[in-house]
């Protein structure tokens, strides 16, 4: 089956690197509430091209890892006719559905569709919900990041 | 020309097995993003016995964009202006990709028979609205008969 | 990439030139705001500098027609001109005497002919070109 991607000949993940490091500021960021201080400061460290996607995303869209984060369904659990509302193709029609549910509102979809939406959106397409407005779950991986950070502090 | 995803065959479909009471769309067979649309004037508005014409195009990025839509077809109402150029949050800020063309073309309908003179596109039209609305909608009578008229 | 249909890429063009994003050397507008075919453009361009058109503002008519942006625009100018691609009697555009629109590409706008005419009126071999009283028209 072809994807989202695919099908609308655009890519992904390009300059995946600087991606990290974007989502990982965010979610720093995030972590210490609203201090905008913290992020313009950190902010100061990377260059000026950066700065202002850094700055940016903040505004729409949400970080990487949130969307990484989200709980996947297991294909036992998918009733047989569900389906996407976003591509509009059943789950099942997929050998290896890879399904996801937002934390708050339930509701499902397509992981490689959610993820092209909420990368420039914060609500659920269903229902509207800010999906942010939710303190967001922080995973593992930031643990070991805030140790690399230290040295900055 | 990139194949079309899977999701606007379906709902081409649909469009066209099950479509909406006043409401028509139908691709145009050399550009299947690009839609010919018909809607009816909603009973009990200005619009009643009207068929308005606009056109729909389905924009590279959709369904993460918004459909482009536009009346062909001259009206009087305060949210669309002189091109034919309508306001409606769903095809702006309010967009979302669970929507479909019939959803926006739904909504379109509904303005059509709810306009929203506090939320202006066309600034001389609401200003007409609110302060003469009789007149206005008089207007929006007359300009139904003389542009919209079924053919 | 799909095709965009004239009207919503007419919209378009119509959107920049209203924001202001094109650049400041040249503009263009409908030219009747409720023409509701967008056939009907006015379009001016800022003479470059160090020629003999310094300083000067040209105003230009264009005319989208049905295949736009398939086919190019007719274009004419109203302000009198000296250009080897401006026919000396009408004012028009030589089709075959302008690389830009002899080349057309669906890609191209508006603001590509405005800007590449401009680029014309400052070729070595056009800037010192005599040119008629500032003011007149066709």
């Amino acid at each position: 089956m072809s994807t989202y991607e695919e099908e609308h000949g655009t890519t992904g993940s390009n300059a995946s690197d600087r991606r990290d490091l974007r989502s990982q500021l965010h979610s720093l960021y995030q972590e210490n509430g609203t201090s905008n201080a913290l992020l313009q400061m950190l902010s100061q460290l990377i260059p000026e091209s950066m700065q202002e996607e850094l700055l940016e995303d903040t505004k729409d869209g949400c970080p990487d890892n949130y969307i990484d984060s989200l709980p996947r369904i297991k294909k036992k659990d998918l009733k047989e006719q569900e389906s996407c509302s976003i591509c509009c193709c059943n789950y099942k029609d997929d050998e290896y559905p890879l399904v996801v549910e937002l934390p708050h509102c339930s509701h499902r979809f397509d992981l490689e569709c959610v993820a092209v939406w909420l990368s420039k959106s914060t609500t659920c397409p269903l229902c509207r919900d800010d999906v942010l407005s939710h303190k967001p779950k922080i995973d593992v991986s930031q643990v070991e990041m805030e140790d690399e950070w230290g040295m900055y502090g | 020309m990139a194949s079309l995803p899977k999701r606007i065959i379906k709902e081409t479909e649909r469009l066209v097995l099950d479509p909406v009471p006043g409401i028509n769309a139908v691709p145009h067979e050399d550009n299947l993003r690009y839609f010919q649309v018909t809607i009816e004037g909603p009973q009990q508005s200005p619009y009643e016995d009207g068929v308005f014409e606009l056109e729909l195009f389905l924009p590279d990025d959709y369904p993460m964009e918004a459909p482009k839509v536009r009346f062909l077809t001259k009206i009087y109402h305060p949210n669309i202006d002189r091109l034919g150029r309508i306001c409606l949050d769903v095809l702006k800020a309010n967009w979302s990709p669970a929507l479909q063309i019939r959803t926006v073309l739904l909504s379109v309908q509904a303005l059509l028979a709810s306009p929203n003179p506090n939320d202006p596109l066309a600034n001389d039209v609401a200003e007409d609205w609110l302060k003469h609305e009789d007149e206005a909608i008089a207007k929006a009578r007359e300009w139904t008969k003389q542009y919209a008229s079924r053919k | 990439m799909s095709k965009i249909p004239r009207s919503f890429r007419l919209l378009e063009e119509l959107e920049k030139g209203e924001k202001g994003m094109g650049p400041e050397s040249c503009s263009y507008g409908l030219a009747h705001s409720d023409d509701i075919t967008m056939t009907y453009w006015n379009g001016t361009i800022l003479g470059p500098p160090h020629s003999n058109h310094e300083n000067r503002i040209y105003s230009v008519a264009l005319e989208c027609g049905e295949e736009y942006p398939d086919k190019p625009p007719k274009i004419k100018f109203i302000s009198k001109i000296n250009l080897p691609c401006v026919n000396q009697t009408t004012g028009k555009v030589e089709e075959d005497r302008f690389e830009t629109v002899r080349s057309w590409k669906r890609s191209y706008t508006m603001e590509t002919l405005l800007l590449d005419l401009r680029k014309e009126m400052a070729l070595p071999a056009n800037k010192k070109l005599p040119q008629p009283t500032e003011g007149t028209n066709f």
